[in-house]
């Protein structure tokens, strides 16, 4: 592997990957792949379907690159709004679909006994349920912000509306949330560390 | 990119406490084999542009070899058509000459010595015009003439017959029978 495939900007390596420069390409991927697999994973709910999600927005920034265009928005940004539109896409379909035996066997944290394992499994399956029956707009905002750490203009570009949309979009699918956790909570079911 | 650029408003121990729930969700990190796929898919749209790109060319090259052989065995453009002038008329006497002459170019002048036939060609390069001695003369004259009504007046056609003249004659024919040179009025018209 080349330096100059790795070490470029992201525009660079793109020019590069467009010349046919494997490696290009496959930085590209390493620097953006937790991003659009995560907020993939988080839409759909399926490890599969975030799989293709990840996979089909690589392979389009293959078969059309000139839709990117740099001056409009970074390419991060730009992946994570293809993420977005196939995730929208697959979405209902991946949650009706989905079954506890999809889910990914977490990595159990050190020390942990079985019984803080099990207590893990289930606070992840409360939060994952409260997360899919927000609104598809609201849960995107949501994940952008909350787990991506992303601003608001960002998210914006991301989803495609306006700043004062996405804050609007942010404060309601918070609000929601915390409803629909509190419930959990005072049931014992979520135990806050 | 502009990551917390513009930090959300609504940071707060709500939000902190709502975070923290939200991190019992956590995600796995991208499968190796997506890695592997995307590396076969670009091998193989790269090869298959590569092909793209060949066979255009190729395309190409076979089309402009096969113009060049085309523009090779094509004969060469036939000249405008010439009214054959005739050989000068021979002083020899017409009965004399008991076969045609060719009008012609080189067939006319190639002698076939012995008898032998020459294989004839497959696409001869000007058009052959056979005529009498007496035709030749007369078309020599018929194209000084021609050419002189040309001259004279550019653009001239010959009219044509309009269509109807023969029908209203055979139509007519009681009333013109006295004027036709050649018919009598005892020739049976229509059954009388």
């Amino acid at each position: 592997m080349s330096a100059d495939s790795t070490s470029g900007t992201d525009q660079e390596l793109l020019e590069a990957t467009r010349g046919g420069d494997e490696n290009a390409f496959l930085e590209i991927y390493r620097r953006h792949r937790d991003r659009i697999y995560r907020f993939a994973y988080r839409m759909t709910g399926s490890p599969d379907a975030a799989g293709d999600v990840t996979h089909s927005c690589f392979v389009g920034l293959l078969e059309n690159p000139s839709r990117y265009d740099g001056q409009r928005a970074s390419l991060g940004t730009y992946l994570c709004g293809a993420a977005r539109h196939l995730s929208l896409r697959c979405a209902s379909r991946a949650w009706r679909e989905r079954s506890l035996a999809a889910l990914p066997a977490l990595q159990p944290a050190p020390m942990s006994s079985p019984l803080e394992r099990l207590l893990e499994d289930e606070r992840a399956r409360v939060v994952r349920e409260a997360l899919a029956a927000l609104a598809p707009l609201h849960r995107e905002v949501l994940i952008l912000a909350e787990y991506e750490d992303l601003d608001l203009g960002t998210i914006a570009q991301i989803v495609g509306a306006e700043v004062g949309a996405v804050k609007v979009r942010l404060h309601r699918a918070r609000r929601k949330l915390r409803t629909a956790l509190e419930a959990h909570m005072r049931s014992g079911t979520l135990v806050l560390d | 990119m502009k990551e917390n650029a513009k930090p959300d408003q609504e940071d707060g121990p709500e939000r902190d406490e709502l975070r923290a729930m939200l991190r019992h969700w956590p995600a796995p990190a991208a499968p190796p084999e997506i890695e592997d796929a995307l590396r076969r898919e670009f091998r193989r749209r790269r090869s298959r542009g590569r092909r793209a790109l060949w066979v255009p060319l190729a395309a190409a090259a076979t089309l402009m070899v096969a113009l060049q052989m085309q523009r090779e065995d094509l004969p060469p453009k036939p000249a405008p058509p010439r009214v054959p002038v005739a050989a000068a008329p021979s002083a020899a006497p017409r009965h004399l000459m008991a076969e045609p002459y060719r009008v012609s170019g080189s067939r006319s002048a190639a002698a076939e010595p012995g008898g032998t036939r020459r294989r004839p060609s497959p696409a001869p390069k000007e058009p052959e015009v056979v005529v009498e001695p007496a035709q030749a003369e007369l078309l020599a004259e018929l194209s000084r003439k021609m050419w002189g009504m040309r001259q004279a007046v550019p653009g001239t056609t010959i009219p044509e017959m309009p269509e109807g003249d023969v029908p209203r004659y055979r139509e007519q024919w009681e009333t013109v029978a006295g004027e036709w040179p050649l018919v009598e009025q005892s020739v049976p018209i229509g059954g009388r």
